[in-house]
């Protein structure tokens, strides 16, 4: 393959003739015969599949493994140079916070950054202040509630875990922080579980608060499903389905746990561009540095035994 | 010669072939080099993901509408 690519750009890239060239001898080269490479390719080729259908066949299958696999969506931001939706990550927190926020936190995302994300900064200011936040302790050594400020994280529902935990039978709601990034499937396996939710099969048992959903591994969740149709307006007027409820609220999940996700893609783009002109001038520079070797002939002066 | 050519060797005889002036040309190049390669690649991004970011949807939601 290198020699291909070497005997096709040789002569556009460096015009270096070898200066002995009208002298030129037939030298015995060491390049193996075009069959010979092609039979190697085909050998290495079946190897390596051999190998990968053997590894695959000696992972045992259990009937435990059995989970249902979401299906792939057609994200707005699936691809390489695809932002996020920006209007649906607004929407999105609309949302978790009249939602989802009843039981989940979101402990690890703050008020001001939402801002130029999705709204402007008096906006989240007024976001904020709705919230009553713990702060202390005060001269008295008391500690006191007041609004929130852009400084401050997403207020909790509960205390603690106990509570939580209490509150839902048992079952605890995770921080959704970084959720798409803490399960298979991402948003993907997020969208399907709030759109999943169906009456157990028959012969499928549930404890008191859990409902079936099949995309739940072991297909029995402590969440009762949480989203229908209309069950909040948005306020930019899009019919509040619940598929629509459910993708948007995915997207707004999936800012949150990968806020640089826009500038990454940004960056990647121009990663690859600078280092792909690079790596053209480093193969320049290799062909340059090498027309000396390559074009070297070696003559043999045989010994006179006169 | 060609008008390219002689661009070319000029340019080489000018600033590629002494180290001193080869230096300050990647010096001075380098500004206006990042600003229109980043200021390209961000308006080419914000071409191909027209109507997704921020600037795109502000000013369409409830309070910040009634402001403009
Ligand atoms: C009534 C309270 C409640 C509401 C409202 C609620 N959840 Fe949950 N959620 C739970 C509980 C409880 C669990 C833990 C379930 C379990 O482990 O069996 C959970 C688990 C989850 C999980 C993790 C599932 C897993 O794979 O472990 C996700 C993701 C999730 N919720 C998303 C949401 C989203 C998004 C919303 C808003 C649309 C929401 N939840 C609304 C109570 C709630």
């Amino acid at each position: 393959m290198a020699a291909l690519v070497g005997r096709s750009t040789k002569q556009a890239l460096l015009r270096a003739k070898p200066a002995l060239s009208n002298q030129q001898a037939t030298f015995v080269t060491l390049k193996s015969k075009t069959s010979k490479r092609v039979a190697w390719f085909l050998g290495s080729l079946a190897v390596g599949g051999g190998t990968v259908v053997a590894g695959a066949l000696a992972q045992p299958t259990f009937a435990s493994d059995l989970v249902l696999h979401p299906p792939k969506f057609p994200w707005s931001h699936n691809g390489p140079l695809q932002t996020l939706d920006h209007a649906s990550i607004r929407r999105g927190y609309e949302v978790y916070k009249q939602v989802c926020a009843a039981c989940h936190s979101m402990q690890y995302v703050c008020y001001r950054n939402l801002v130029n994300v999705i709204m402007t900064e008096d906006e989240a200011k007024a976001e904020a202040e709705e919230a009553m936040v713990e702060d202390g302790p005060n001269d008295v050594g008391e500690m006191f509630e007041r609004p929130g400020k852009l400084s401050d994280h997403f207020p909790s529902p509960y205390k603690n875990e106990e509570q939580a935990r209490a509150a839902n039978n048992g079952a605890y709601p995770p921080d959704l922080s970084y959720i798409v990034q803490a399960r298979h499937g991402g948003e993907d396996y997020i969208f399907s579980l709030l759109t999943g939710y169906s009456d157990p099969p028959a012969g499928v048992k549930l404890m008191d608060g859990q409902h079936f959903n099949a995309y739940f591994p072991g297909g029995a969740i402590g969440m009762a499903q949480a989203l229908y149709n209309e069950i909040i307006e948005y306020s930019d007027g899009t019919p509040a389905t619940q598929s629509q409820l459910a993708k948007d609220v995915c997207v707004f999940l999936k800012w949150a746990g990968e806020p640089e996700h826009d500038s990454r893609k940004l960056y990647g783009m121009r990663a690859l561009i600078i280092l792909s002109f690079l790596l053209g001038v480093a193969y320049y520079m290799k062909r340059l540095k090498w027309t000396t070797v390559k074009t070297r002939k070696l003559a043999f002066k045989p010994p006179s035994y006169k | 010669m060609s008008s390219l050519a002689n661009l070319s060797k000029n340019l080489y005889h000018a600033v590629f072939r002494r180290t001193s002036t080869f230096v300050i040309a990647v010096v001075v190049l380098a500004y206006p080099f990042e600003r229109a390669f980043n200021v390209g690649t961000e308006r080419y991004f914000r071409f191909i993901n027209k109507g997704k970011f921020y600037d795109d949807i502000k000013g369409q939601f409830g309070q910040d509408a009634e402001e403009e």
